[in-house]
This record gives C-alpha cells, sequence and structure tokens, in this order.
C-alpha cells in the first residue's frame, strides 16, 4: 500500500527483504532437489521420472507465486480506490454541512479499526467480483 | 461467510496444492541430501528403499505438512516454512525408526 503512495517504511522495505531471502532459499531448494534427482538418475534411470515431476512441480510453484503476487497488487490497488473514495465521500458530506467529520469519523472509524476494516474489505470484495464479472463478459 | 481475520485465514485448493508441492521439496531435500553430500566424497552408491515404500512414506509426510499450511497464503515466506516442515516432519519419522 505504501508502495502505491511512493513511500517506503522501514518496515515494508523489511518484510520485502525477507521475502526476498526467502524466495531464494526456496529456489536454492528447488535446486538442489533437481539437482540430486538428476545426479540419481545418471546412475538409475528410472529416477528420470522423479526429476520431471520436480521441474514441473517447480514451474508451477513458480507460476502460483507470479499469480499470487499479481492477485496481491490487485487488491493493493483496490484498497486504495476503496479509502480515497471513502475520504473523498467524507469530505463531500462535510462539505455540504450534512455530516460533520468528526461524526463520519467517530461512525466509521479509523483505519484498523474493526468495522473500517470490515467496510474496506467488503468493498474490495466487490471491485473483484466486478473485475472478474467483466473479465468473463469481455467477448474479445 | 466472512472469516475472522485475526483466527483464520482461509484455505483454498490452491494454497493445498502450493504448501503441499513445497513441502515435497523439503521431504526430498531430507531424502536426497546424503546422496548430495557422498557424491562430493566420491561414492554415489547409496541404497534407495523400493519405490513405493519412498512415495507412500513422501505422501503421508507431506501431505500432513500441507493439511497443517494450507491456510497460509502463497509467498514464497509462507513456502518455506512448508519447506521445513516437510523436512522436519520426514526426519522426525527417520529418528523415530518408523521407515
Amino acid at each position: 500500500m505504501s508502495a502505491a503512495r511512493g513511500q517506503y517504511r522501514p518496515a515494508a522495505l523489511l518484510a520485502a527483504a525477507i521475502n526476498l531471502v526467502c524466495l531464494l532459499l526456496l529456489l536454492l531448494t528447488m535446486g538442489t532437489v533437481i539437482w540430486a534427482l538428476l545426479l540419481r538418475a545418471w546412475y538409475e534411470t528410472s529416477y528420470l521420472a522423479a526429476a520431471l515431476v520436480a521441474i514441473a512441480g517447480a514451474v508451477v510453484v513458480t507460476l502460483g507465486l507470479a499469480q499470487q503476487a499479481i492477485a496481491a497488487r490487485d487488491r493493493a490497488t483496490w484498497r486504495e480506490m476503496a479509502i480515497w473514495q471513502i475520504r473523498s465521500a467524507t469530505r463531500k458530506l462535510a462539505a455540504n454541512g450534512i455530516c460533520g467529520a468528526d461524526e463520519l469519523t467517530e461512525l466509521l472509524g479509523t483505519e484498523h479499526t474493526p468495522y473500517y476494516e470490515h467496510l474496506i474489505e467488503t468493498l474490495i470484495d466487490d471491485m473483484g467480483r466486478e473485475d472478474r464479472s467483466l473479465a468473463l463478459d469481455d467477448p474479445a | 461467510m466472512k472469516l475472522n481475520p485475526e483466527r483464520e485465514m482461509g484455505e483454498t485448493w490452491l494454497r493445498f496444492a502450493a504448501h503441499w508441492i513445497a513441502a515435497c521439496y523439503g521431504h526430498f531435500l531430507r531424502v536426497l541430501l546424503p546422496l548430495l553430500v557422498d557424491y562430493s566424497r566420491g561414492s554415489p552408491w547409496q541404497p534407495f528403499p523400493r519405490w513405493w515404500v519412498m512415495v507412500s512414506f513422501a505422501a503421508g509426510s507431506t501431505l500432513v505438512a500441507a493439511v497443517i499450511n494450507a491456510n497460509l497464503p502463497i509467498t514464497p515466506r509462507e513456502l518455506i516454512k512448508s519447506v521445513a516442515l516437510g523436512l522436519a516432519i520426514s526426519s522426525t519419522v527417520v529418528i523415530l525408526k518408523l521407515v
């Protein structure tokens, strides 16, 4: 989320670094297993099938990781949009004198309070559903 | 139905599959590392178990690991935990001399 606004907090940077180290460890593990299976296949040909399965597994995991990363990025974008819409609506209501900003903050809460979080989650779910149904309806 | 984010993260088949594959890598790391160590010393002939013993042992330990971790998101950080759990369960079985 902070990345979308162009601000990097130390905690987010640390999390990204840990994720990167874990990714390298994961690739190292997969590489080691595949190498050992190929080594084994050199002496016992039937292990070639196991090596091929391991390579397929590595490809599936990598694709899954990429797909999840894209989904997480979409979610972060939708979250930004939902927060922006709520702020905009609050401002508009306050400007028209319908409802004070403090009153709305009291009603909705702020970020990290349960009601606000549920509201954001619901809006994100709606956006995700809309996105999927648009993709399904797309004739192209 | 909404999940309580404080307690549940939600299980999906995609998560189960990803963590199962990761646990398989952990399990086979335990099986194959001795082979790599021996190979570097110049004796690559390790006696290997019959394939059905290996496959059923692998299925048992990795499925337990995958069921436990099936609610974690698919990120490198969580997948490495599945690798570690697969390695740990299979090591425990070997230490207890069950296989």
